[in-house]
């Protein structure tokens, strides 16, 4: 059963007389405890898609249905609230808060939720020591790697226990064996909690761990490979 | 992890461009504070002269005296009056006094001189004239003698002990010439007081000037200008049409208008001061905007509502303002502390400078909660309007807009 569904998804970003369009009706399904890849060239639309389905970006036209619910019907606040216990997201940056710890960050979002003090702690915790940062709790993201801010932002995105995360290029700035240990991670995380992961990525790599890989090519899906 | 400590946190990512800030709140807090003590210690200090010195508080006149200051236009203060006064509970003390001019003259010269009859122990309780004595004696009830302002004494060359004689006009107009034993010679702060005045007891004054049982004024003290205004108005209800209750700021309306446009033109200055710090608030959050838009775009991506991001930054702009007055309060309360316990006495020539004008040469300053509170409150009410931009920036912000710089 779907978690999931897409339907004539549409993206024409108008600029200066010029349309472009960067997400060409696009219809999809994803059930949950996918391992999904989307990938294509630049430009393709990998991005957008991906944006749109987290309820950043506004399509054109076209539904994005989670759990029954078309989120870009709801308001901007509502919308909000439903990234917030819905998904989760990994940014190629890692884009964690500088002025906070990786406990801070991971704790973070479940603050945002009103979770009480020790049941974030002890989540915190967990999710720190299953991604193998247990011992960087107290650092801040600038004191610690690449490899090992992007692990925090996966245990940030798994906090919220989301419907499914989304995660933009995350091995894009990691070394081959930092995105080795991140790839594990998220797998095992993917089998033991079924917890759906949708990639956009360039990396043979992640394409080669992904269950399910989804080719953009001009906006359009190109192929949809289930392995 | 509450908002504040992510505010707070977040001032100090960029610690020297937070110290600037925080630098220019503290001095424009500093001087505001400084100027502030020191016109409201002047203008104080003022008022406390003018009033002990002349106008009291409070005073009850004859309807036409301030129109035109003559003995024929004094009255007598009967017992309902009297009366009246003693059971206004906020009225410290009253006195009576009768005001007029005459021609002092000594041995070899003569200058015209204002003449205050005053009752010497409520006086006392008033002026503190005694205080101002600095060669003689002060008055004592029912004395025939005179106190002479220092440089009048000196301009007739006349020492306590000496005689003066005065010659002047009465009640009515009938003629009025008496000799005076001088007690003692006064040295007020106010040097142009101590060119032109003298006192003798009430009754030797109205014997002076054929003025049996009159005054020109009562004058009232109460605790402070702030009871001036209920005690006027309680005393308006005085059933006689004769008589008028002034407030000394009716009876000194060139003090009020000095104040007036010395306070304008202060608050121009520190209006143009917390203009600057404004600017200067401002310019740090639109780099820091600029700099967070990134990331400010993350924390609503993944799920934190724009009032709340809206609340950290209007944390921020409001821990800068509050950082800034309290390290400026740090330095500013010892040392206003200090020059108000210790106010600076001007010498020299600058001193007959400021006599001549009127002021007693001396550099007062307060330290009273209004000036304490007024700069802090304009810096509260500055970090507010500067937090609008962030708000604004947070509100309008296109989360996948933010995400892509």
């Amino acid at each position: 059963m779907s978690i999931i569904n897409i339907k004539n998804l549409t993206k024409i970003y108008d600029g200066s007389g010029l349309e472009v369009v960067a997400v060409n009706n696009i219809n999809l399904e994803f059930a949950k405890g996918e391992f999904a890849a989307i990938v294509g060239p630049s430009g393709s639309g990998k991005t957008t898609l991906l944006n749109m389905l987290g309820g950043l970006d506004r399509p054109t036209s076209g539904e994005v249905v989670i759990d029954n619910q078309n989120i870009w019907e709801l308001s901007s606040r509502k919308l909000t609230n439903f990234r917030l216990k819905n998904i989760g997201f990994v940014f190629q940056s890692y884009n964690l808060i500088p002025v906070l710890t990786a406990g801070e960050n991971t704790e973070f979002i479940m603050h945002l939720q009103g979770r009480s003090k020790n049941e974030r702690q002890n989540r915190t915790k967990e999710l720190l020591e299953a991604v193998g940062i247990g011992d960087r709790l107290k650092s801040r993201p600038n004191k610690l790697s690449g490899g090992q801010q992007q692990r925090v932002a996966v245990a940030r995105a798994l906090a919220s226990k989301p419907t499914f995360i989304l995660a933009d290029e995350p091995t894009a700035n990691l070394d081959s064996k930092s995105t080795e240990t991140l790839l594990d991670i998220m797998e095992t995380l993917n089998k033991t909690e079924n917890i759906t992961f949708i990639f956009s990525t360039h990396d043979a790599r992640v394409m080669k761990k992904a269950r399910r890989v989804i080719t953009l090519v001009d906006g359009k899906v190109d192929s949809d490979v289930t392995k | 992890m509450n908002l504040f400590k992510i505010a707070w946190r977040n001032l100090w990512r960029n610690k020297k461009r937070t110290l600037i800030t925080i630098a220019s709140v503290f001095f424009g807090v500093l001087w505001a504070v400084l100027l502030k003590s020191l016109q409201t210690g002047s203008f104080d200090n003022m008022v406390d002269n003018m009033v002990k010195f002349t106008s009291g508080y409070i005073q009850v006149q004859n309807i036409d005296y301030k129109q035109t200051k003559s003995l024929n236009n004094s009255f007598n203060p009967d017992s309902s009056l009297l009366s009246l006064l003693e059971q206004t509970s906020d009225v410290l003390i009253y006195t009576p006094r009768l005001e007029s001019f005459a021609l002092a003259a000594s041995e070899e010269q003569s200058f015209g001189t204002a003449v205050f009859g005053v009752c010497p122990e409520n006086e006392e309780q008033i002026s503190n004239l005694s205080q101002w004595i600095v060669d003689g004696a002060y008055l004592v009830a029912s004395d025939d003698g005179i106190i002479v302002g220092e440089l009048l004494a000196k301009n007739l060359d006349v020492v306590p002990g000496d005689t003066l004689a005065l010659i002047g006009q009465g009640y009515h107009g009938v003629q009025a010439a008496g000799l005076f034993p001088v007690r003692g010679l006064l040295r007020f702060p106010i040097p142009d007081l101590n060119r032109q005045i003298l006192y003798m007891d009430i009754e030797t004054a109205q014997n002076f000037f054929q003025a049996s049982g009159l005054v020109t004024s009562l004058v009232l003290m109460v605790d402070g200008p702030s009871m001036v205004e209920p005690v006027v108005a309680q005393l308006k209800n005085i059933k006689n049409p004769e008589i008028i209750t002034y407030s000394w700021e009716e009876l000194q309306p060139q003090l009020v208008q000095l104040i007036a446009g010395k306070t304008s033109s202060g608050k121009i200055f520190i209006g143009i001061l917390f203009m600057l710090v404004g600017f200067g608030i401002l310019g740090t959050f639109i780099m820091m905007v600029a700099e967070r838009k990134r990331e400010l775009g993350i924390m609503i991506a993944i799920g934190m509502q724009r009032v709340r991001l809206s609340a950290i930054l209007f944390l921020e702009s409001l821990l800068i303002g509050a950082l800034g007055v309290f390290c400026s309060y740090l330095f500013c309360l010892p040392f206003v502390g200090y020059f108000v316990k210790n106010p600076i006495r001007i010498g020299g020539e600058m001193a007959e400078v400021w006599g001549d004008m009127g002021f007693e040469p001396v550099i007062m300053f307060s330290g009273s909660m209004e000036v304490f509170s007024g700069p802090a409150v304009t810096v509260f009410i500055i970090s507010i309007i500067i937090s609008i931009y962030p708000i604004t920036s947070v509100i309008r912000m296109k989360t996948v807009n933010a995400l892509r710089t």
